[in-house]
C-alpha cells in the first residue's frame, strides 16, 4: 500500500504525458515557428484566433461569429503563425466516430450522457471526442459514479455570452471556444469542470470543512498555479477569493500533477499544511483510494 | 462618503498597454491606500477599449486582487459586449461586478 501525503492509497495512476504536462509552465513555442511571437503565443492559447475577412486578416475572439468589433487587423505572417501554432497544440478537427461511440459506451454505462451540440455527433470534433476518452479514462468507475454528473454536452455556445465552459446541474458545457483552443486548455478546463462537479457532490459537513480548510489556505497564500488559457498567478486569483474555484483548480491538479500537488503540500509548515492535508484527504476519499503521479 | 476612482482601461488592452495601466493604477491605490487608510471603490472604465489581450486580461485580475487586498471594492464599466465576451469567457464576471453603465456616485 502506497502513502501520499501522510494518507494510505490503493494505488497510483500514471497520467499520458499530455495531461502530467501541466505541471509544468506552458513550454514555449515562439522562435521555433514561423511567424509566432510570445505575444501572439498567448493570445492563440488565450483561445484568440486570426480571422480572414476579404483582403485582410484580423486577429482577436473568443467570441462566436466573424463580425465581432475587437478584433484589430494584422499581416498575413500573423496568420501564418496562428496555421503553425494550430498545426502543434491546436484540437484535431478530423473525424472520430470510433471514440466518440467508445466514449459513448463507457459514460453510459456509468448513466453519463453524452451529447454534441447542435448534432448528436459532429464529425470536426473527433479530436475532443479522443480528449475526452484519454482524460475520463483517468478517473475509476467508483469516482465517476459518485460525482453528481448526469451529461457533457460538446460544443455549442453560453447562453448569455460565449462562456469557455461551465458545471451546471450536473451537467458539464464544452463550448465550441474550448474546442477551438490548445489541447492543454481543452485538458485543464474539462478536469477543472469535473472539479466543479467534486465540489457540488460533497455532503454539507464535509463541504464545511473544505471551506474551513480553504479559509485558512487563502489566509496563508498557500495556492498552486496551473498554466492554461491565462497565466499560473492569473489563475491563483480566482482560488484566493473563490472557494469552489479553488475546488475545481485543485482537482484537476490533483489528477493531472498528483506528484507535483503533494511535494508542495509536503513543503508547507503550520497551519496552511494542515489545511491542505484536509483538503487532499477529501480528494482521495472521492476518488476512492486512488491517487496521481 | 465612500471614496470611489475610475482607471480608463487603454484602447487597444495588450501587453505593453497592460503594463503600463497596472503600474500606473497600482501606484495611484497605494498612494490614496496611505493618505486615507483602506476603504473605497475602483471602477475599471473598459469604455474605450477595442481589444484585450491576455495580458489585459491578466492585468485585471492582478488589479482586482490588489485592491481587495488594499480594502477597495471593485467594479467594470464594459458597455461593449464582445469585450464583456472576452472577460467572461475568463471568467472575471465571477470575481467582479461587470456592468455595461458607470455606476451613478456612492451607488
Amino acid at each position: 500500500m502506497s502513502v501520499a501525503v501522510g494518507f494510505p492509497v490503493k494505488g497510483l495512476v500514471q497520467p499520458p504525458r499530455e495531461v502530467a504536462a501541466l505541471r509544468d509552465p506552458w513550454d514555449r513555442l515562439s522562435g521555433r515557428l514561423p511567424g509566432l511571437s510570445i505575444e501572439l503565443e498567448d493570445e492563440f492559447r488565450f483561445g484568440h484566433v486570426v480571422t480572414a475577412v476579404g483582403d485582410e486578416f484580423r486577429l482577436g475572439g473568443s467570441i462566436k461569429g466573424g463580425s465581432s468589433s475587437v478584433w484589430i487587423t494584422v499581416g498575413e505572417e500573423v496568420d501564418e503563425g496562428y496555421r503553425a501554432w494550430r498545426e502543434v497544440e491546436g484540437i484535431s478537427t478530423e473525424p472520430d466516430a470510433e471514440a466518440y461511440y467508445r466514449l459513448k459506451h463507457r459514460l453510459s454505462a456509468l448513466s453519463i450522457d453524452m451529447r454534441s451540440h447542435p448534432e448528436e455527433y459532429l464529425p470536426r470534433h473527433g479530436g475532443a471526442y479522443q480528449l475526452l476518452e484519454m482524460l475520463l479514462g483517468l478517473l475509476p468507475d467508483e469516482h465517476l459514479l459518485w460525482l453528481p454528473l448526469e451529461m457533457i454536452v460538446v460544443g455549442g455556445w453560453g447562453p448569455d455570452a460565449a462562456k469557455a465552459s461551465a458545471y451546471r446541474d450536473g451537467r458539464i458545457f464544452l463550448y465550441d471556444f474550448v474546442l477551438g483552443g490548445a489541447r492543454r486548455t481543452f485538458a485543464g478546463i474539462l478536469l477543472h469542470e469535473m472539479g466543479h462537479a467534486f465540489y457540488s457532490g460533497l455532503r454539507p459537513e464535509r463541504k464545511r470543512a473544505f471551506e474551513n480548510s480553504h479559509s485558512v489556505i487563502a489566509c496563508s497564500g498557500a495556492l498552486l498555479g496551473t498554466e492554461f488559457l491565462l497565466d499560473a498567478t492569473s489563475r491563483v486569483v480566482y482560488q484566493e477569493f473563490l472557494v469552489d474555484e479553488f475546488a475545481a483548480e485543485m482537482y484537476m491538479a490533483f489528477v493531472a500533477q498528483g506528484g507535483r500537488l503533494r511535494e508542495f503540500i509536503r513543503g508547507l509548515e503550520g497551519p496552511g499544511a494542515d489545511a491542505w492535508r484536509r483538503v487532499y484527504g477529501q480528494y482521495l476519499d472521492a476518488f476512492d483510494g486512488w491517487a496521481y503521479i | 462618503m465612500t471614496e470611489e476612482r475610475t482607471y480608463l482601461a487603454p484602447t487597444e488592452f495588450d501587453r505593453k498597454a497592460a503594463q503600463r495601466f497596472l503600474a500606473e493604477v497600482l501606484a495611484e491605490i497605494e498612494e490614496e491606500e496611505g493618505r486615507k487608510g483602506k476603504g473605497g471603490r475602483v471602477v475599471l472604465d473598459f469604455s474605450a477599449v477595442h481589444y484585450i489581450s491576455s495580458a489585459g486580461v491578466g492585468a485585471t485580475l492582478r488589479l482586482y486582487r490588489e485592491c481587495r487586498m488594499a480594502g477597495w471594492d471593485v467594479i467594470a464599466v464594459v458597455p461593449d459586449s464582445e469585450i464583456r465576451a472576452v472577460l467572461e469567457v475568463a471568467g472575471i464576471d465571477r470575481l467582479m461586478k461587470i456592468v455595461s453603465e458607470p455606476p451613478k456616485k456612492n451607488a
